[in-house]
């Protein structure tokens, strides 16, 4: 059922059992989840079906750290969320990323991979991946051509990844919501408050605004908020009626830990004979699974580095492909993601004939790798307030030198084995060696992969929720998606993100039973 | 020429060497046969750049001496080139193992091969 918000009555009361404040990724796998349970849901989005610059305003804020894409288009405001942007390149975290390792500060989840495989094998459907298989054995048996370069397995394994088509959760699930009796999806709902009753230990309920100057009441039993990384942490920092300084933040921990996925361009290999690389290739017309260069865990721990991997691009169309960061600097998603795929397709159009030309020698290694938990790494409030009366959202990407090192660890690794294999030779990218090479260059970019403001921790001094995505202090507040990450992973947090979402619908749904 | 020298940070044995505006360009072929032209390496450079590198190598690490530089690379071969070459390609790949890795202008090369490309230089002076 769809209400939208901008026509009913002035200060209406809408009451349900669950209210989900934000309908992207997070909030809408949820939602289909719940379909034809016994309870109501409330699903609330900010925007409409569509783009609306007015809506998509309410995501911008100021930038005070590492160069970083614009607040305002790194997101998209309505129905389906950024989704509607999404590249839909997907994997399980490794069993390290949920591991707490002496070498990362602050690393360690308080649940572990096991606890998530049922539900990664429940999102695959949601996000319309193939079976829930991330082994090389699999897919070589399905592609006789996917062989990995012969490097030592002890050090160097092929991290398999699959593609979603990439699902635009908008527009695939708008009906199956509609028609849902007991989901009640009202848009042009922008949250821009939640308070808590008398106690103090609930959310009673939540205020919804919009440009047109309603503005409504929404009560539930449970509230979950799924608005991303950098809107879960600036609504719980806002909403201080009844507690301050921020709701869930009585140990200043909320909106800390601000991670991204360093992406940047790193390295050539060069190999020394032409090997099959077609394991490592992406296809646009097939979206068939890829592998990218990963390191063991065990040579993690001995080069006490991050975890990462390093994909694969024939280099002439590397050399055509401008850093992330500088192709998306335009304030408004929709011109920056024209110039991003602007870029890519013309990068492409030279790739067949030089293969075929027989010059698949050298390709260009990019770094995607997990930044460490930072608490100084954060969001936090602006003076200024958005057109519903709301602080915009601060940014302070902090990179550190475990970060910086572990990009440089990872291609000497790859190096070393390369040349010790018999592969061919890396060539560093002069940000690694060249002077200055201990600065983060500002050609780093990130993945758009917000995480870690409201992290995952037993323990409430060092994080916002517990086990179960519930806010410490607050009975009935459960975060949705990628704010509740203790470590950023070394793969894209989409699949992580939509099978934690399904694990909390599955807790919700028990504790109302 | 802005220059400078890294201890590396991964392994025991690493150098790294910088040069910030050398630029080398790849997959030339070379006509070279000297039994010191480093293997895998000229299937990816030609002679120009190896004698580049070879002369960044010199420079930087203080192995500036022809015949010392052969006389780390030599041992009793009879004049047979064949088995030169394996002693060397042996030896490249132990570097590899071993951690005796230099960084030249970005490249990450076995000790050895660095030292061959050095030896290389001499001749083109």
């Amino acid at each position: 059922m769809h209400i939208d918000a901008r026509q009913i009555e002035q200060n209406s009361l809408i009451q349900g059992d669950i209210c989900i404040v934000g309908a992207g990724i997070a909030g809408i796998t949820m939602a289909l989840d719940l379909i034809n349970s016994p309870y109501k849901v409330i699903l609330l989005e900010g925007g409409g079906f569509e783009y609306d610059a007015k809506v998509q305003d309410l995501y911008s804020g100021d930038n005070t750290g590492q160069r970083y894409f614009p607040l305002r288009s790194s997101r998209l405001h309505y129905f389906g969320g950024t989704s509607g942007h999404w590249g839909g390149l997907c994997a399980p975290y490794d069993p390290v990323d949920f591991k707490k390792r002496s070498w990362v500060p602050h690393s360690g989840w308080p649940i572990g991979l096991e606890d998530l495989d049922p539900y990664y094998e429940k999102a695959h459907q949601y996000l319309e991946l193939g079976p829930y298989q991330y082994g090389l054995d699999y897919w070589r048996d399905q592609h006789q051509d996917m062989e990995p370069l012969p490097f030592n397995p002890e050090v160097i394994w092929a991290k398999i990844w699959q593609f979603s088509p990439p699902t635009r959760f908008g527009t695939r699930y708008k009906d199956s919501i509609e028609e849902a009796e007991n989901i009640h999806l009202y848009t042009y709902a922008n949250c821009t408050a939640l308070s808590t009753d008398e106690s103090g230990a609930n959310i009673g309920e939540v205020r919804i605004q919009n440009h047109e100057g309603k503005s409504h009441r929404i009560r539930a039993r449970h509230y979950i908020l799924a608005c991303g990384a950098i809107q879960n942490a600036r609504m719980l920092l806002a909403s201080k009626k009844g507690r301050s300084p921020g709701l869930g933040n009585d140990h200043d921990q909320v909106g800390r830990y601000f991670m991204e996925h360093m992406e940047i361009k790193s390295a050539e290999l060069w190999l020394s004979k032409p090997f099959d690389t077609s394991l490592y290739g992406y296809r646009s017309t097939n979206r068939r699974p890829r592998a990218e260069i990963a390191i063991t865990e065990k040579v993690q721990q001995k080069y006490a580095m991050l975890n990462g991997t390093a994909s694969l691009t024939y280099l002439p169309v590397a050399r055509e492909q401008k850093a992330l960061i500088d192709l998306w600097e335009n304030e408004d998603p929709r011109l920056a993601y024209d110039n991003f795929v602007k870029n890519f397709r013309n990068s492409r159009r030279f790739n067949d004939a030089e293969t075929e030309a027989g010059h698949h020698r050298a390709y260009e290694l990019y770094t995607r790798m997990e930044q460490a938990p930072n608490p100084d790494s954060r969001i936090t409030l602006s003076d200024k307030k958005d057109a519903l009366g709301v602080p915009r959202a601060v940014l302070h990407w902090k990179l550190t030198e475990l970060d910086r090192n572990s990009i440089q660890k990872l291609y000497t690794i790859i190096g070393k084995e390369a040349g010790e294999s018999g592969i061919g030779r890396l060539r560093l990218d002069p940000f690694l060696w060249a002077e200055r090479s201990a600065d983060i260059p500002d050609t780093m970019g990130g993945g758009w992969h917000h995480m870690g403001t409201t992290r995952m921790s037993e323990d409430p001094k060092k994080g916002v929720v517990d086990k179960h995505c519930r806010v410490h202090s607050i009975e009935n507040l459960h975060i949705a998606g990628s704010s509740c990450f203790s470590t950023a992973g070394a793969a894209n947090p989409t699949l992580t993100l939509s099978a934690l979402s399904l694990r909390l619908s599955d807790r919700i749904r028990s504790i109302l039973k | 020429m802005k220059r400078r020298i890294f201890t590396q940070t991964l392994g025991k044995g690493i150098v790294l060497i910088g040069m910030s505006d050398f630029v080398l360009a790849c997959a030339e072929k070379t006509s070279d046969t000297t039994s010191w032209k480093p293997e895998e390496l000229s299937k990816l450079c030609s002679r120009e750049k190896l004698v580049s590198l070879g002369l960044t190598y010199r420079e930087l690490s203080g192995e500036n001496n022809r015949d010392t530089l052969i006389g780390l690379l030599s041992k009793n071969f009879s004049g047979n080139t064949e088995e030169q070459k394996k002693y060397l390609s042996a030896l490249v790949s132990d570097d590899f193992r071993t951690d005796q890795t230099v960084l030249i202008d970005g490249w990450l090369l076995s000790r050895t091969e660095a030292r061959q490309c050095a030896i290389l230089s001499f001749s083109s002076e």
